[in-house]
């Protein structure tokens, strides 16, 4: 039997099921009596709850209970409403900031959780919820960074606006001499994962058992099944979370969010199943928003190109509150802001501002997509002032493969030792350059032809893995001869199941038909993680080939017992088919007698993947649209489990990061509304925007991490995007004198630039 | 937004002034409007029930004329709340001049800021549903001042229009184009224009 199954191009296990429509998502779950819920949210961004008048609408037709925060005060034994937690980076200083799971006073963004309306129908339950009057004395908004710091209005009295300052840091920056200087503003706008399938739950309470069981966890159910407990006063194992098929994580779904409390709330209120799906609107306004940032950037570089200081000041716009995830864009950004460069001396201040909007939170490449876009862009400005190929310029100021592992800045808050850990990263650029036909090219950059002009650009980028500290796994052996696996992580639709069924396959010469994969649901396992920080594979992944290990064992131990043999001398084969001198025996015999085992993978130490993007792109003048004509991805993800997953990942998530260099905007007017609630005023990208997104997966480098050798691996494609798409266009318009300096790059924002740059010609020409 | 325009009344101005004033020609005017009282001589107060598309708003609020120059315009500001649906505020005003002893001019200026569900689903529609529907508002308004004598209000409905049903519920049954939400008041057409929103249309 071939049992090479790891770096298989094994077609993905999960996908018939769901290309028959076979899936089940919360939404399609109908349980007996199960009541319908809906969300009141705060109109107004900022604004005093006088009170909130629930009259009307409590005597609608079907209507059965409204909450609001007095309610749940009432039935707290501490009185108190309770505030989501921080996930991510969690500091004191930080507890200020969190937000209630339902509104105490005050609304501080569009989209607050004002009450819970419970009715029979969903479409009763919507009613009555616009029946709501919320009395609220508007308050002046904090609608940008800038009024924020201002700081004329304080969204929290006592704390300010200002959430945390990081610093990350490495050498002397400010003694730092060099020929070539360079300053600019750079911006990222405001946007997010869109997940296809809206957030919902469904809360199940079960009064003769004192049991809670919440459908539709996603992401990190343990995490959100310890707070859930914590907050109703119930033992964690009186909680379970169920993760059904998820259409679409990308960071956002599966955190903890007002929901997570109030649906589990209502439902043990009521004694009743209680559903919450949440529309499209609710979804633009409540699901975590990310990546707004505005950095002033300065970049110091020898006559060669050498880079030898990097120093900038980014404010991040973090909305309203300092929900689960928040601190990681923040700090990301100024760990990562030099990449995979090797700059001797580095010093980023980023600061998270408090505004009345939605709250920030990770979406794939957190931090990173932003910092890319920022280094990216002073790297392309920087090699043409000095008269280097930007090929070169990357070139020379990568971090060399003897360099090894080599050390981040460091920042502050929680202060943390980071290391590249390994890799020759010119070896993905080489690749990267050949693929998209550079020197080729060459002829076309900045050219007109046809009425278009060409433009060529390429960036390099690393991708962060394997946060968590460790990972849960455990096999159960029936005696039928299949065995069950259970596992912390959660599929959010990255192909989970057949990247574990893989590994597994493989280290027990087992075919993949008899590994039944369980997952994402707090019942199988007494404590897990998830999926977050592309770490499912590393963490999981080494989990499983750690507890199958463990389980080849314990079947070798018990067949000893069998053949009257000492352990040593069993030889294990295929299919865990044991045998000593001619006798054997299977391992449905052996699991007569339950037979299961758990264990699992420590490791604090985080993986790098890394690789290069380069795009070729035209501009067309007279309407600034962009055609991307080609767009190439390669990263070296360490150890490929699955060749057409993870190929499939670095397409899925470059078409994210195109989507936020070219489309994708959460708008607000200067009173902090969000004027994109609907799928025809935030764009997103359609089969027919980016035909040619091509991606390559190499595995050169394994970590030295982690038994499997993999890096973490899935939001990388999504990094380089906004860098490149700015510095292809850039390029593509240089005879002109454009420089693209904010994203998104939509055609209106193009047009303008261009026009832009010839008034200033012109008016440089008439003096 | 910011909407600014001009209509040409065949009335003198002293009748145009008079029907601006008057609760009950506005009233008539505003589809949806359950209630339109002059408190005093610069403050009314109003209620109105309208279903946008799939906004629903119940909204009540207040109107105050700021600078009254009888007969030559006012200014106002407004502000109507529609609970967890949305909100409207602004400011608008009116000047009235004779172009001949029988017509008037009355141009009009209007800011207004939106919020909740209003921002959300309609701001990309709020500019050009405002300046059509301002037209059609005045449509309405000249039908109702040029046809005297004036009926009682809220019996006479101006042709063309239907009233929004107050408990409509899963009302994004399609209306017709008039499908309006006149916040407004004191008449001015204008401000109304700020409130009105047609979505899907």
């Amino acid at each position: 039997m071939n049992t090479a199954f790891i770096g298989r191009a094994q077609p993905r296990v999960e996908d018939a099921r769901l290309l028959k429509g076979q899936g089940v998502y919360v939404d399609d779950l109908h349980l007996d009596g199960m009541l319908h819920a809906a969300i009141v949210r705060s109109p107004f961004a900022h604004g005093k709850v006088l009170s909130i008048d629930t009259d009307e609408a409590s005597a609608m037709p079907g209507v059965v209970a409204i909450y609001t925060a007095d309610e749940i005060r009432s039935v707290r034994p501490d009185g108190a409403v309770p505030r989501i937690p921080i996930r991510l980076a969690p500091l004191p200083e930080l507890d200020a900031f969190r937000q209630h799971v339902i509104a105490v006073d005050r609304v501080r963004f569009v989209g607050e959780a004002l009450a819970i309306v419970v009715a029979e129908t969903a479409a009763q339950a919507e009613d009555a919820a616009d029946m709501v009057y919320a009395d609220i004395d508007a308050l002046p908004s904090v609608a940008d960074w800038r009024s924020a710091a201002e700081g004329h209005t304080a969204l929290f009295e006592a704390a300010g606006n200002v959430a945390k300052r990081y610093v990350a840091s490495k050498g002397q920056v400010e003694y730092v001499q060099g020929e070539y200087r360079r300053r600019a503003t750079l911006k990222v706008q405001r946007h997010s994962a869109l997940t296809m399938e809206t957030r919902g739950l469904v809360a199940d309470w079960d009064a003769m058992q004192q049991r809670m069981t919440v459908y539709g966890a996603a992401k990190v159910p343990y995490f959100t099944r310890d707070h859930v407990a914590d907050m109703m006063g119930l033992p964690r194992e009186r909680v379970t979370m169920i993760e059904l098929n998820v259409g679409g994580g990308f960071g956002v779904r599966g955190e903890f969010y007002s929901e997570d409390f109030l649906v589990p709330f209502a439902s043990r209120q009521l004694g009743k199943p209680v559903k919450w799906i949440e529309d499209r609107r609710e979804n633009l306004l409540s699901s975590n928003h990310s990546r707004e940032m505005e950095c002033d950037i300065e970049i110091v570089c020898a006559r060669n190109g050498r880079v030898l200081a990097l120093q900038a000041e980014v404010a991040v716009d973090a909305g309203a509150y300092m929900r689960t995830s928040a601190p990681a864009p923040s700090r990301n950004v100024a760990q990562f802001m030099s990449g995979p460069y090797d700059i001797e001396h580095v010093q980023v201040v980023s600061t998270a501002y408090l505004t009345n909007k939605t709250p920030i939170g990770t979406y794939r490449g957190p931090g990173r997509y932003e910092a890319d876009f920022f280094r990216e862009r002073m790297f392309d400005m920087a090699a043409r002032d000095l008269g280097i190929d930007p090929t070169e310029f990357r070139r020379i100021n990568l971090v060399k493969a003897h360099q090894m592992p080599y050390t981040l800045p460091s920042v502050t808050g929680p202060d943390r030792h980071e290391d590249l850990d390994s890799g020759d990263y010119q070896i993905t650029l080489d690749h990267c350059l050949r693929e998209i036909g550079w020197a080729q090219k060459q002829s076309l950059q900045g050219q007109l032809i046809d009425g278009l002009y060409h433009g060529l650009a390429v960036g390099c980028f690393i991708e962060g893995g394997a946060a968590g500290g460790k990972e849960t796994a455990r096999f159960d052996a029936h005696p039928d001869g299949m065995l069950d696996l259970y596992v912390g992580s959660a599929n959010v639709g990255q192909g989970l199941v057949t990247i574990l069924t893989q590994i597994a396959a493989e280290t027990l010469a087992m075919p993949l038909s008899r590994i039944r994969v369980h997952h994402g649901s707090t019942t199988h396992l007494a404590e897990g993680f998830g999926s977050f920080h592309s770490r499912s594979t590393v963490m999981g992944g080494s989990a499983v080939l750690t507890v199958a290990e463990q389980l080849k064992a314990l079947v070798r131990a018990r067949a000893a017992r069998h053949l009257a043999c000492a352990e040593e001398a069993v030889s294990v084969g295929d299919e865990l088919v044991c045998s000593y001198e001619g006798r054997t025996v299977t391992l449905a015999e052996l699991a007569k007698e339950p037979l299961s085992v758990t264990g699992e993978f420590p490791s604090h130490v985080h993986t790098y993947s890394y690789g290069a993007a380069a795009a070729h792109v035209t501009v067309d003048p007279r309407t600034g649209r962009v055609s991307v004509l080609d767009y190439f991805t390669v990263e070296d993800v360490g150890r490929i489990i699955n060749p057409l997953t993870a190929t499939g990942q670095l397409v899925g998530a470059s078409a994210q990061g195109l989507g936020g260099a070219l489309l994708e905007h959460i708008a607000y007017d200067s009173d902090g509304q969000l004027i994109t609630a609907t799928l025809a005023d935030y764009l997103l990208p359609t089969a027919t925007d980016f035909p040619v997104l091509r991606a390559h997966v190499l595995e050169n480098s394994p970590s030295p991490h982690n038994p499997l050798g993999a890096k973490g691996a899935g939001e990388g494609g999504t990094v380089p995007a906004g860098g490149v798409i700015a510095n292809a266009i850039s390029a593509a318009l240089s005879s002109l004198g454009v420089e693209a300096l904010a994203l998104p790059l939509t055609p209106p924002a193009v047009w303008q630039l261009i026009q832009h740059a010839q008034q200033q010609t012109s008016s440089c020409s008439g003096t | 937004m910011q909407l600014s325009s001009q209509e040409i009344i065949s009335l003198p101005q002293d009748v145009v002034w008079q029907a601006l004033n008057d609760a009950a020609v506005l009233q008539q005017c505003i589809p949806g409007c359950e209630e339109l009282i002059k408190q005093d001589d610069s403050h009314y107060t109003v209620k109105l029930v309208a279903a946008v598309g799939p906004v629903k708003m119940r909204m009540q609020g207040g109107l105050e004329i700021t600078q009254s120059d009888p007969p030559n315009g006012y200014q106002l500001q407004f502000e109507g709340k529609g609970g967890a649906a949305g909100f409207a505020k602004g400011q608008a005003s009116v000047r009235l001049t004779a172009q001949t002893p029988d017509t008037t001019l009355l141009a009009y200026e209007v800011q207004a800021q939106i919020g909740g569900k209003l921002a959300q689903v309609g701001a990309r529609l709020i500019d050009s549903v405002a300046a059509k529907n301002a037209a059609d508002f005045f449509e309405s308004f000249k039908r109702v001042v040029q046809a005297p004598p004036l009926s009682e209000a809220g019996t006479a409905q101006p042709a063309g229009t239907s009233p929004v049903d107050g408990h409509a519920n899963t009302s994004a049954a399609p209306q017709t184009r008039s499908q309006a939400v006149w916040w407004l008041v004191a008449g001015v057409s204008a401000a109304a224009a700020a409130l009105y929103f047609i979505v899907g249309g």
